[in-house]
């Protein structure tokens, strides 16, 4: 019960903020490996931000972040990033196929195109998510359902330990929404998921843990707890875990 | 008549160096035109290509060859309005915009002060590809081949930094150098443009090609080589058309390349809508 593992993501007293007034206040946050987390919380409430830190876009004011034991900029090859649609031109006369073989960049040559080799794993991540039949298209003509997974391909492709995605499911159908979360269940056996969402009702029946982030952060089990997860959130005692705000109107499981 | 011009260009040294330059000049302009177009930084190369001529001023006045100078210009503006626009996001626009008056400023300033006639300055702004030296050809093709071998070698981080500049980052690229480095293969492709069409229409021809191709082509790669057949076929099109009724040589292509692109536009809204 004790046996102690090392977080797949350590995040230990970091304060963050654009200005003066911080996005971000003494966040705790231990992630263990194979856990799937979903991060919620209104707009703005630093949601994103804590996904930008862990991934070393952004530097924390106060604290530090670790990625499996290591700084973020050093573990970047073993994550897996899907942004907001809203981070990119739709119309980018990109195949399907040329943008998943986007995230091969940490990995493959400097110079010089794509290897063979960077195509394999490209079509091999595209088959993962069902969508191997889609790489010859534009990505401005895929519904949006398939351009997100497209992106997680992408996301894959470098065989990361660990998957963090923004609001994944913001621009898909409920149907779409529905398989989209039975895949990411399905890598969940492989790949430790953290996942931002403003919306806490749905994924509450997917994830293991839900933190609610409102400029402080509060973890909460859901129902479908596995033993490791429960190692991991003991860890560090709930209790320890600064709580001054609540979310209005959002129910906390 | 077009026989006409076939044989002006046979008998014709001056000619043949015109084609030759507008040949070569559409090869930088098909590719490096397709990334100002994708990535959306036609203003940003507008600034640079006005402040080049701030750099040509200073050759000229100091004896120099205003191509030479327009190199140096172009680049250290490229790396300043880079710097600019990825430092000072929210007056990203008015700043560049100074840069491209204030770099027009100095270039007339010198030129002004040159002693001697002035007339090379509207061949500057202008164009004046009848004026193409042997020399300057091979300067073209010189540039060319830098431009097309960079490109080749760093086609996925510009095209990635492009794309998603965000993901790159992720991806452990240095998105600010590779951005700013765009920018200088913009600003040898303007050094190239300008002697065909101008600084002040060089705008056209780094965007219109690109946009036609990017029309009917799918991915990077086919919407470059669309671009540089474009860019050939408007440049000779218009090369033909100001010899023979006697217009100038830049306006003309400008214009066909300008009325091509509605034609496509409109060709294009047509053929999606009876779909």
């Amino acid at each position: 019960m004790n046996e102690k593992v090392t977080p797949a993501i350590a995040i230990r007293s970091v304060t963050f903020g654009f200005t003066e007034e911080p996005v971000l206040e003494d966040i705790f946050l231990d992630i263990a490996p194979k856990d799937f987390i979903g991060i919620v919380g209104p707009n703005g409430s630093g949601k994103t931000t804590l996904l930008k830190l862990i991934l070393g876009l952004y530097t924390p004011d106060k604290g530090f972040v670790e990625v499996l034991g290591k700084t973020p900029e050093k573990a970047r090859p073993n994550l897996g990033y899907v942004p907001q649609f809203t981070n990119f031109d739709r119309h980018f006369p990109v195949t399907v196929l040329d943008a998943v073989m986007m995230g091969r960049l940490s990995s493959t040559r400097t110079f010089g195109p794509f290897t063979a080799s960077d195509k394999e794993r490209a079509q091999d991540a595209l088959r993962t998510v069902g969508s191997e039949h889609l790489g010859k298209r534009l990505i401005g003509r895929l519904s949006g359902g398939q351009l997100q997974r497209v992106l997680l391909a992408r996301a894959l492709v470098s065989a990361p330990s660990i998957l963090l995605l923004d609001e994944p499911t913001a621009n898909i159908d409920v149907k779409a929404e529905e398989s989209f979360f039975d895949l990411l269940q399905r890598l969940n056996d492989r790949v430790t998921i953290a996942l931002v969402s403003h919306d806490i009702g749905f994924i509450t029946s997917h994830v293991n843990r839900v933190a609610c982030v409102n400029r402080t952060l509060v973890c909460h089990p859901t129902t479908k707890i596995s033993s490791e997860t429960i190692a991991a959130m003991y860890e560090r005692p709930v209790e320890a875990i600064e709580h001054s705000r609540k979310i209005s109107g959002q129910k906390h499981g | 008549m077009p026989t006409d011009f076939f044989h002006a260009v046979a008998s014709y040294g001056f000619l043949q160096n015109a084609v030759l330059a507008g040949l070569l000049a559409s090869l930088a302009c098909g590719v490096i035109g397709t990334y100002v177009v994708v990535k959306r930084i036609a203003f940003i190369s507008g600034g640079i290509a006005h402040a080049v001529l701030g750099g040509m001023g200073i050759a000229y006045f100091f004896g120099g060859r205003p191509l030479l100078g327009a190199i140096p210009a172009a680049l250290l503006s490229a790396v300043i309005i880079g710097w600019v626009s990825l430092r000072a996001r929210e007056r990203e626009d008015t700043i560049i915009g100074a840069l491209w008056a204030v770099g027009m400023a100095v270039g007339i300033m010198f030129i002004y002060k040159t002693p001697g006639y002035s007339a090379d300055l509207f061949s500057y702004l202008f164009g004046n590809i009848l004026m193409v030296s042997a020399e300057n050809v091979w300067l073209v093709g010189v540039l060319d081949a830098v431009i097309i071998l960079l490109v080749v070698m760093f086609f996925k981080g510009f095209t990635a930094v492009c794309f998603d500049e965000e993901f790159a980052r992720v991806q452990g690229l240095n998105v600010d150098v590779l951005y700013i480095f765009l920018l200088c293969l913009v600003a040898l492709t303007v050094v190239i443009l300008v002697q065909v069409v101008g600084i002040v229409m060089v705008i056209a021809l780094l965007t219109l090609p690109a946009a036609i191709a990017g029309q009917w082509l799918r991915g990077l790669r086919h919407m470059m080589i669309g671009a540089c057949a474009a860019g050939m076929l408007f440049t000779q099109s218009g090369l033909a058309v100001s010899y023979t009724y006697d217009l100038p040589a830049g306006a003309t292509i400008v214009l066909i390349a300008g009325v091509t692109f509605l034609g496509s536009t409109i060709f294009k809204t047509l053929a999606e809508r009876g779909h």
